[in-house]
C-alpha cells in the first residue's frame, strides 16, 4: 500500500481549519488508517466505527500537532489508540466484536495471477487471518505499510524489540501455517 | 520439517483489505466544533463560578464598619509609615470602595483588608 505525500501547507492549513485541506489529508491517509484498523480490529464493523473516531480525534489534536515530519505515523498512533479502544469496550462487552462477520474476501483469483500463484496467496491470507490482533497489527505496519521498527515501536507505543519480537513470530507462524497448510 | 518462506512482497500481494469507506469530513468537522463550544461553555461556566466564589471571599459584603478617628489614623500611620498616604488615612467606606479598584491578590487590597479589619479590631476596646 502507498502511501501519498502530502504537502507541508496541506497539515498548515488544516490546522488553521481549512476543511478543503483537511479533505486532502483524509483521502492521502485514508487508506492507511483503515488498513491498520482492519488489521487490528480484524472485522468491518468496528473498523468503520473506529475509522469515522479516528479522523475525529485527528481533527481534534491536530492544532496540537508539532510537525517532525512524521505526519503519517502520528495519524496512525491515534487509530492505534482508537483501535485499542473499541478492542477494550468489545472485551467489555463480552467479546461482541470478535463474532462480528469477518470481512469475506474474494476467492476468485486476480487477472494478473495464474492459478497456482492464487492458491499460495490464499494459503498466505488465511494464515495471516489466523495471526493474534497485535501480532497482524505489528506485521501489517512493517511489512505492508514498510515502516521501519522504529515507527512501528512509535504507533504501537511499544519498545523496539518488542515490535522486532512481535513481527518476527507473525512471520514464523505464517511460515508454520503455510507449512502445515502444504502437508495436508 | 522444513518451513516455506514466505516473502515480503508475497505477503503484501495476499494481504486483501476491504475498500476504504468513506469519510463524512462534515459529519468529522460538526462533530469536532459541538465539542469544542461545549468545552468553551464549560471553561466560561466555571471561570463564572470561581469570579463569583473569589468575591465572595475577597468581597464580603455587609461587614459593618466602624467609623476611623483621629486616633486610629494616627496609629496607621505609625504602623505603616512606609506605605503611600492613600492607604493609611482613608475612611472606611473609602477603603471598601478601593478594594473594587485593585486584583484580590495585590499588595494593596491586602493592605486596605488588614487595615479594615485593624480599625474593626480595635474599635472594640
Amino acid at each position: 500500500m502507498q502511501v501519498q505525500s502530502v504537502t507541508l501547507s496541506a497539515i498548515d492549513q488544516a490546522k488553521a481549519g481549512s476543511d478543503d485541506a483537511f479533505e486532502e489529508l483524509v483521502q492521502a491517509h485514508g487508506d492507511a488508517v483503515w488498513g491498520l484498523l482492519v488489521a487490528r480490529l480484524g472485522n468491518m464493523a468496528d473498523a468503520q466505527d473506529a475509522m469515522q473516531e479516528t479522523w475525529i480525534r485527528v481533527l481534534k489534536a491536530l492544532p496540537r500537532y508539532r510537525d517532525d515530519g512524521r505526519f503519517l505515523s502520528w495519524v496512525l498512533r491515534i487509530a492505534h489508540r482508537e483501535a485499542m479502544r473499541v478492542a477494550r469496550r468489545n472485551r467489555r462487552r463480552g467479546g461482541i466484536g470478535e463474532v462480528l462477520e469477518k470481512e469475506s474476501v474474494d476467492p476468485r483469483p486476480r487477472p494478473d495471477q495464474n492459478l497456482h500463484g492464487s492458491e499460495r496467496l490464499n494459503q498466505i491470507e488465511m494464515a495471516i487471518q489466523q495471526l493474534d490482533d497485535h501480532t497482524r497489527e505489528a506485521v501489517w505496519l512493517r511489512v505492508v505499510q514498510d515502516l521501519p521498527f522504529r515507527e512501528v515501536a512509535r504507533i504501537l507505543r511499544v519498545p523496539e524489540n518488542t515490535a522486532h519480537t512481535r513481527v518476527r513470530r507473525g512471520l514464523e507462524k505464517l511460515r508454520v501455517s503455510l507449512a502445515q497448510e502444504q502437508q495436508t | 520439517m522444513m518451513q516455506p518462506s514466505v516473502s515480503n512482497q508475497e505477503i503484501r500481494d495476499a494481504w486483501k483489505t476491504p475498500n476504504t469507506p468513506t469519510v463524512d469530513i462534515d459529519a468529522v468537522r460538526r462533530h469536532v466544533n459541538r465539542d469544542r463550544l461545549r468545552i468553551r461553555i464549560s471553561t466560561v461556566t466555571f471561570a463564572v463560578v470561581l469570579l463569583g466564589i473569589s468575591s465572595a471571599l475577597f468581597f464580603p459584603t455587609g461587614t459593618p464598619l466602624k467609623e476611623v478617628s483621629e486616633e486610629d489614623l494616627a496609629w496607621s500611620r505609625i504602623q505603616a509609615p512606609q506605605l503611600p498616604q492613600r492607604f493609611t488615612l482613608v475612611e472606611p467606606e473609602v477603603a471598601t470602595a478601593n478594594l473594587a479598584l485593585y486584583s484580590p491578590f495585590s499588595t494593596e487590597t491586602k493592605f486596605i483588608r488588614n487595615r479594615l479589619r485593624d480599625l474593626n479590631t480595635r474599635s472594640q476596646y
